[in-house]
Formats: C-alpha cells, sequence, structure tokens
C-alpha cells in the first residue's frame, strides 16, 4: 500500500474527513478487505497508545474466546470463582473489624507513643535490638524434620525461614499443619520467630504459648523464646519477668545465658 | 526465585487455596482499591475488578499458554487498571449515549477481556522493540503534546517532518504486530 492511502487511514480514524470522502473511503473498504485489515489495526494501536480509551475486540465467534467460554462455564471454574467471592467476603470483614479496632489503637497507641518517649529520656535503657541480636541464634530453634508424604511442605518452610523469605516460610508451615493435623508444637517456635520478624510481637508470643503449654521435653525453649521476643520489642520488664521463670530452675533451656541476660538488663 | 514465588501464586490460585488467595488480596488489593478510588471508582468496583482479574487469571492459565513475566502482584495491577481502563470506557459511552452498550454474558465479558489483554501485551512487546527515539515520539503524540513542541524537542526542521517521523514510527509498529502469529490468533485477523 503506498504511503498515500496511510494518510487516508489516519484521516478517517481521527474523524478529519469531510462526509463525501467519508462514503467514498467506506465504499472502498467494503471492497478492499486488505484496506480493512490495514484501518482495524491502526485504530487498534490508536487506542492502545492513547491510555485513556479502551477499544472491544470485535469478532465474537471466535475459536479461542469459544475454548475460554467452555472452560468459564464449567463446574471446576465455577467454583473457584466461589472461592474467589469468599476471599473477597474475608477481606471484607476483615478490615471492617480493623478499622472499628483502629480507634481504640489510636489511643493507645498515643499512650504508647507518650511512655515510650518517658522510657527513652528517664530511664536509658540498653540497647535492646543489639542484645536481641546477641543472644539470638538460630541453633537454638528445634529440629523439627519429619519421614513422611507431606514433609515436603515442613522443608519447604524451614528452607524458605533460612533464607528469610518470611511470607513464604509462614504459608508453608501453616499449610503443613493445616494438612497433616499434625500438632507438633516444636513448630510453633519457626513460626513465632516468623511473626516477631513481621514485627507481630503478640502473635509470636502466642504462638510460643502454644509450645510452652505442650507436653514436649523442649518446652522449656519457649521461655527462652518468649524472653527474646519481648527483648526485641523492647519490652524489657517483661523479658525480664519470663528470664526470671527461666531462673528459677538450672535445667530450664538456655539458664545460664538466661542469667547472664537478665544481668545486662537490670 | 521470580518464578518461584509466581508458580506460588498461581498454583495457589488454580487449585482454590483459600491461604494463599487471602495472601493475594492482604498483599495486592489495597493498591488496587486505593488507584479505583482515584480513578472515579469506588470500593464495590474495585472489589468486582479484582475478583474479575483473578478469575480471568485462572481462565488464562487453563485454556490459553500463558507465562508472567513481571512479578505476580506488578502483573496484577496491570491487568485491574486495564479492567478499570474499559469500564470506564463502558461508563462514558452509557452517558453519552453515543455508542451501543450490547448486553453481554457474563462469560463473554470474561472471555473478551481476556483476549483484549493479551493483545495489550502483545502490543506492549512490540512498542519495547520500537526505537527509543520512535517510543518516545508515539508517547509524546498520544500525551497530545503540541506539534510544535515535538518539533522543538526533537529537533525537528518542521511540524510535517515531525508529522512523517509520527507515522513512520506508527507504521514500523504496526509492521512488528501483523508479523506475530498471536496476532492472528485472537482477532481472527488473519
Amino acid at each position: 500500500m503506498d504511503e498515500e492511502i496511510y494518510h487516508k487511514i489516519e484521516a478517517y480514524l481521527g474523524g478529519d474527513m469531510e462526509p463525501e470522502q467519508r462514503e467514498q473511503f467506506e465504499d472502498r473498504m467494503t471492497k478492499d478487505i486488505e484496506l480493512q485489515k490495514e484501518v482495524r489495526l491502526f485504530n487498534e494501536i490508536n487506542h492502545h497508545l492513547n491510555t485513556k480509551t479502551w477499544l472491544n475486540i470485535e469478532n465474537q465467534n471466535n475459536k479461542s474466546k469459544e475454548q475460554l467460554e467452555d472452560y468459564i462455564k464449567s463446574e471446576e471454574a465455577i467454583v473457584l470463582k466461589n472461592t474467589l467471592q469468599r476471599a473477597s467476603e474475608r477481606f471484607k470483614n476483615s478490615n471492617s473489624n480493623a478499622s472499628k479496632k483502629r480507634y481504640f489503637i489510636g489511643a493507645i497507641a498515643a499512650i504508647f507513643i507518650i511512655g515510650l518517649i518517658s522510657t527513652i529520656f528517664w530511664n536509658q535503657s540498653p540497647n535492646a535490638n543489639l542484645l536481641y541480636d546477641e543472644y539470638y541464634t538460630e541453633e537454638d530453634l528445634p529440629s523439627v524434620v519429619k519421614r513422611g508424604s507431606k514433609e515436603e511442605q515442613l522443608t519447604q518452610g524451614i528452607i524458605a525461614f533460612k533464607s528469610n523469605d518470611y511470607e513464604k516460610s509462614l504459608f508453608s508451615f501453616e499449610n503443613y499443619l493445616k494438612e497433616t493435623q499434625d500438632n507438633d508444637p516444636l513448630i510453633y517456635a519457626y513460626i513465632g520467630f516468623l511473626h516477631l520478624e513481621m514485627g507481630e510481637t503478640n502473635k509470636a508470643i502466642l504462638s510460643f504459648d502454644i509450645l510452652l503449654g505442650s507436653d514436649s521435653i523442649d518446652r522449656s525453649k519457649a521461655l527462652w523464646y518468649k524472653s527474646l521476643a519481648y527483648l526485641k520489642a523492647n519490652r524489657l520488664k517483661e523479658s525480664k519477668e519470663v528470664l526470671e521463670i527461666i531462673m528459677n530452675d538450672s535445667l530450664n533451656f538456655n539458664y545460664k545465658k538466661a542469667v547472664q541476660l537478665y544481668k545486662e538488663l537490670d | 526465585m521470580q518464578n518461584t514465588k509466581n508458580e506460588f501464586y498461581l498454583d495457589g490460585l488454580l487449585s482454590g487455596d483459600e491461604i494463599v488467595i487471602d495472601h493475594i488480596y492482604k498483599k495486592a488489593f489495597p493498591q488496587v482499591i486505593a488507584f479505583i478510588k482515584r480513578n472515579k471508582g469506588t470500593y464495590e468496583d474495585a472489589e468486582e475488578v479484582f475478583q474479575d482479574a483473578l478469575f480471568q487469571l485462572i481462565a488464562r492459565l487453563k485454556v490459553r499458554k500463558f507465562e508472567i513475566k513481571s512479578t505476580f502482584d506488578g502483573y496484577l495491577f496491570t491487568v485491574c487498571k486495564n479492567l478499570w481502563r474499559k469500564e470506564l470506557n463502558i461508563r462514558k459511552k452509557r452517558v453519552r449515549n453515543d455508542g451501543i452498550v450490547e448486553l453481554v454474558s457474563e462469560e463473554s465479558k470474561h472471555s473478551s477481556f481476556i483476549l483484549e489483554q493479551e493483545r495489550w501485551e502483545l502490543f506492549e512487546e512490540k512498542i519495547q522493540q520500537l526505537s527509543e527515539n520512535c517510543m518516545k515520539l508515539l508517547k509524546e503524540y498520544f500525551n497530545k503534546v503540541p506539534y510544535g513542541i515535538i518539533v522543538k524537542k526533537f529537533n525537528y526542521s518542521s511540524e510535517n517532518v515531525a508529522f512523517q517521523r509520527i507515522f513512520k514510527c506508527k507504521k514500523r509498529l504496526a509492521n512488528l504486530i501483523k508479523k506475530d502469529s498471536r496476532y492472528k490468533d485472537y482477532t481472527n485477523h488473519g
């Protein structure tokens, strides 16, 4: 096609033709399939580049469209659509609860900030973060490796944990617990530290409390983890209270470290 | 690493895993709400757009050969923006009453958009294959920058030269698109 025809295409699409010219051009299009295709493509390009418009596809009897619609009408697709709908409702509900809480949290936060400022100015405390880094070691975490068909999720959780991919790790652990109904309390040690890394101290404490309230031989490890969690959150008084519990029994996990840390906090 | 992360979301979506879907909502939905509210929409509009985007993604994964080349969140946000762009156009037509807005079935609404989104991705891919100058020029032109300013900015001798250059870039883009078999596939233009 020569350049002249492209100028006409542009004029036609831009609405820059006189009615008579327009009619002639449209007449030519009905006879010339190639011209039709070219006009269609230039129209699509114009709509694509103009970010305020959107061009619907014209062909309604396309095979790809049919295949997509067959799937969309399938039972599998309907089930998944309902699943999405429920997720949307859950999100909405959780957000509306969150906004109700926001007023209270706002008030509490104000009190907390005032408290925190007073603590900083009036009571020079040791650097909690540095102490946490000094006392936290991955070696203190229990081994949770198991044999079984669902072990994959658990291993994935640990691998992600070690590579600091906290969201993925938390997802794998939670999924593992849900799928296997395995109530191994030691897994909550990992979950607790994941929450802690995500800045969710209270959730971390709750996880460690699950381990603490269990029959596990390693349950006293939860005390150590709790003292570290409070330490990381700069809640030094609570950290010391937990350390005191550890110090009551020399058989408790990390008894010596607890004594040492308590001294540093005192 | 990126692929693994995307697989994690896509597998979760396809299997209807509620934990993964909740996670997607938590991570990606707030950005979509903010965008739609900034652009004449409501929370309910955002809800519908996000649901449609996820559902269409499932259908696309099931039926079409498809791979996300960017991050999952980035891809989802782009689709939501396009869905909203389409919806705003439909609303504009309704208000002006300057076009027939057909009542379409739910499945046709989804299938059409999936193919339109594919076309959008194809065009974007081809734009990236143009020279940097062409890309800039087309962008300025469609942002309604006057010819006079384009002439100065690109050091052209006249408005006519600017027009010729824009036209050549568009033609180059059209040729790149025409050569791609995917263009024929979703439009049956071939």
